[in-house]
């Protein structure tokens, strides 16, 4: 009998849990849910000052999500923790203390650019202006990604309001 | 009926062991797949920029291959080919290089089967300018995608490198 019971919950617990992973988050008209899907949305709490031509790593400091604990707050860097296509987002918001100069974003994989945007200010003032770029980008696990900034010919303000990057694992 | 309980018993968990697999839902719901698609190219051209005459749409020199996972990309003519109909997330940056300020310059996302999609912005003279375009596309098995490009007032130059790109993803 106390075989039978066990055998019964082995039967029980293998059932659940196919149940769940098969059809949890798949409703009947296909409509696929992922709420612990890997990636993070990151900002910066301050606005940083730059000084002319000074690359920098935009300090995320501040995280609004992370649902696998992938983004390091302290280095800055997003490093995958199950391989795959990723999407990027990353918006840059600059003072713009002068008209016709390059503010170009960066992306970096593994330490080195991997997609970059030029980026110049325009208008003909000195307005505020974020920069959007974005990318897929393929990672195996412990790849990891940073994002770096400039101002090449002014000392600037990168603006914490409208800075941030995105990340989600598609698959 | 011991006999019988053993044998559903070990049907399940080799049900539970065959969903994970298949799946490749982590038991933490996080999704991951080998056979989709995933290209990333970018513009080597023996690393010269890529030259263009005024208001001609010319297709890029897309002839780096970085991911290619179900060899879909023609590096010859620059050319995406379906292997699987689909929602597919196309993203690209161009790096345009002007002569003149206030250059109209666009990028146009040419699909063999569907509607094409073209990015519009405006140039800085002496600077190198981006315009950065993403589309999601219903693209069918056998159809193709193109990146072209132009500057309706003035000859350009394309830069290669980091900067020009393209990748293209099968999200489902």
């Amino acid at each position: 009998m106390k075989k039978i019971l066990i055998l019964l919950l082995v039967f029980l617990f293998s059932f659940s849990t196919v149940y769940a992973i098969e059809f949890e988050d798949l409703t009947i008209k296909g409509t696929l849910s992922r709420p612990n899907q890997s990636g993070c949305s990151v900002i910066m709490s301050d606005n940083v000052v730059t000084t002319t031509n000074n690359l920098i790593t935009i300090p995320f400091d501040t995280e609004e999500w992370d649902n696998q604990d992938e983004w390091n707050t302290s280095t800055y860097r997003f490093t995958a923790k199950t391989a795959g296509c990723y999407y990027v987002v990353l918006s840059t918001h600059w003072s713009i203390l002068a008209i016709n100069a390059d503010y170009p974003s960066y992306i970096y994989k593994n330490g080195s650019i991997i997609h970059l945007l030029y980026w110049v200010s325009g208008g003909g003032s000195t307005t505020n202006q974020t920069f959007v770029t974005e990318a897929l980008v393929y990672l195996d696990v412990d790849d990891y990604i940073e994002f770096k900034t400039q101002s090449e010919q002014n000392d600037d303000q990168l603006k914490a309001v409208g800075t941030y990057a995105d990340i989600v694992k598609l698959w | 009926m011991k006999k019988f309980l053993i044998l559903i018993s070990i049907f399940f968990f080799c049900s539970l062991a065959y969903a994970i697999d298949v799946g490749d839902i982590d038991i933490q719901g996080n999704l991951s797949a080998e056979e989709m698609t995933y290209v990333s190219v970018q513009m080597d051209n023996g690393g010269i920029d890529q030259s263009f005459n005024q208001s001609v749409e010319t297709k890029l020199i897309l002839d780096e291959e970085i991911y290619d996972t179900l060899d879909e990309f023609n590096t010859s003519t620059y050319t995406f080919t379906a292997k699987n109909s689909g929602y597919y997330l196309v993203v690209s940056r161009v790096a345009f290089a002007v002569s003149a300020d206030g250059d109209t310059i666009r990028t146009i996302l040419v699909h063999d089967g569907g509607n094409n999609r073209r990015t519009y912005s405006s140039a800085s003279s002496g600077r190198n300018n981006s315009v950065v375009s993403s589309s999601i596309k219903w693209i069918l098995s056998g159809e193709s995608i193109h990146l072209e490009a132009s500057n309706n007032t003035n000859n350009a130059l394309i830069r290669d490198g980091d900067g020009t790109g393209m990748e293209i993803a099968r999200i489902f």
